[in-house]
């Protein structure tokens, strides 16, 4: 028993010693082994110290070194140079940042839509004139301006000439669409002049109004409105298959009504 | 003052490390630093310095191939090189080969300044009976030596390097250094 914890204290002292104890100290521990461990460490310490001459070693070390140098020499070279790690790393970073600034709320962002909420007025721009030969010049000329920022357009339509039909709140003029939120304001046969937005697809929330005037030699109106779907917008290059797209009664008494 | 000097560890993780990425000057690194212990130990087994000579470039080279494929020792490069050593000692002479009395001559701690009674005993040991002490002990015991005092390894490193378990290690050394007390020592 006591044989056993002599090797074992034995083995305990060998292994603080070689994490950097002194003799001294770990022999501390066993007050009882105190004299045989600090004999035995003493001769393991004098057997640790073997070795052959250094001029031996060295001269060894010399003939024995060109054969291993070449062989090191004919790896291929696969250490990096220094400056791709750096890179890599740099490279890494703007990924990531670029991909954490493209979420939502990132500065890359789509910026978000906006819906303009607007003031419905309605102002008198001119004053009527009468005309005893209103010379129609349907000339439609949709030029095509730049996007107003400011609007949700995805871009401007200009359109003069005459109302081809009213069906509720949308005017219809040269198969085009332009839903306005006082309709009673036109007639069919009216030319006028609609300065609209187009937009794209069946979502037209957000279209912002436009002015829609009656060149001079008809009464000029300006309707600048908020209605549901925007005041000015342009949907499809024909009119609504149907009438009956017209959900307010209010507007029923309009429809097609002004024709005379 | 007993005095073990034990190797840098953490230099040689690094070393080890930059080697495993290609880095062929701390290959040279590693050989400059490693080549003395692990001939001296060939070299207690080997009395041809010539043959001796062959058994280390052995290692190295098994070493610097293993960087080069990526199969270089992971934790311990010591104790990875001492275990190849004593496989190629092994494949050369076999396992039962004793240490050769030339190499036990030079074995023999050189007579130092030490103020240590114990030490300046030990030192003071004639030569030849030193010999005939380390000369009673097995291959095993002497291995065990020096792998665990010389190189510091620890039990666990010395166990895969010899093959053998914990337990067998620890009684090998305390029976090989309470053997060489003894008959140093005259207990």
């Amino acid at each position: 028993m006591a044989a056993n914890l002599l090797v074992d204290a034995f083995e305990v002292c060998v292994s603080q010693i070689a994490r950097g104890q002194t003799v001294a100290q770990v022999v501390a521990q066993y007050p009882q082994f105190a004299a045989e461990l600090r004999l035995m460490l003493t001769v393991g310490s004098a057997a640790a110290r073997y070795g052959l001459p250094t001029a031996e070693v060295e001269a060894a070390r010399a003939r024995v070194q060109p054969g291993i140098d070449d062989l090191i020499d004919s790896f291929p070279d696969r250490r990096l140079p220094p400056w791709v790690i750096p890179l890599g790393i740099l490279l890494v970073i703007a990924i990531v940042t670029l991909l954490f600034m493209s979420q939502p709320g990132g500065a890359f962002a789509p910026a978000p839509t906006q819906t303009p909420s607007l003031t419905p007025t309605t102002t008198q721009t001119s004053t009527p004139l009468p005309s005893t030969t209103p010379t129609l010049t349907p000339t439609l000329s949709p030029s095509i301006t730049p996007t107003n920022a400011a609007l949700a357009c995805t871009q401007a339509l200009v359109l003069e000439g005459p109302i081809e039909a009213i069906r509720g709140n949308q005017l219809v003029i040269y198969g085009l669409t332009v839903v306005t939120s006082d309709p009673a304001r036109y007639r069919v046969g009216m030319v006028v002049r609609a300065e609209v937005c187009t937009c794209d697809g069946g979502d037209c929330t957000g279209v912002t109004a436009a002015a829609i005037a009656i060149p001079t030699t008809a009464p000029v109106a300006q309707a600048t409105t908020p209605p549901a779907q925007g005041e000015g917008a342009v949907s499809g290059g024909s009119p609504p298959a149907s009438g009956d797209d017209d959900d307010d009664g209010d507007d029923d008494g309009d429809d097609d009504g002004g024709d005379d | 003052m007993i005095v073990i000097v034990l190797p840098e560890i953490a230099e040689e993780d690094r070393l080890t490390e930059r080697a495993r990425r290609g880095d062929k000057q701390a290959m040279k690194q590693i050989y400059q630093a490693y080549f003395s212990p692990v001939y001296n130990f060939i070299r207690l087994r080997v009395d041809d310095a010539q043959q001796a000579d062959d058994l280390a470039s052995d290692v190295f080279v098994k070493l610097m191939i293993a960087f080069r494929n990526g199969k270089a020792p992971r934790k311990s490069l010591r104790g990875w090189l001492f275990q190849v050593a004593r496989n190629v000692l092994y494949d050369t002479y076999g396992r039962g080969q004793s240490y050769t009395e030339e190499a036990l001559e030079e074995w023999v701690p050189a007579a130092r300044e030490d103020t240590d009674p114990e030490i300046q005993l030990l030192q003071a040991m004639d030569s030849q009976r030193v010999r005939q002490a380390m000369q009673r002990l097995t291959p095993d015991q002497q291995e065990v030596l020096v792998l665990r005092f010389a190189q510091a390894l620890s039990l666990e490193e010395t166990a895969d390097i010899t093959g053998k378990n914990i337990n067998t290690v620890k009684s090998l050394q305390f029976r090989a250094v309470n053997a060489l007390r003894q008959t140093l020592l005259g207990d």
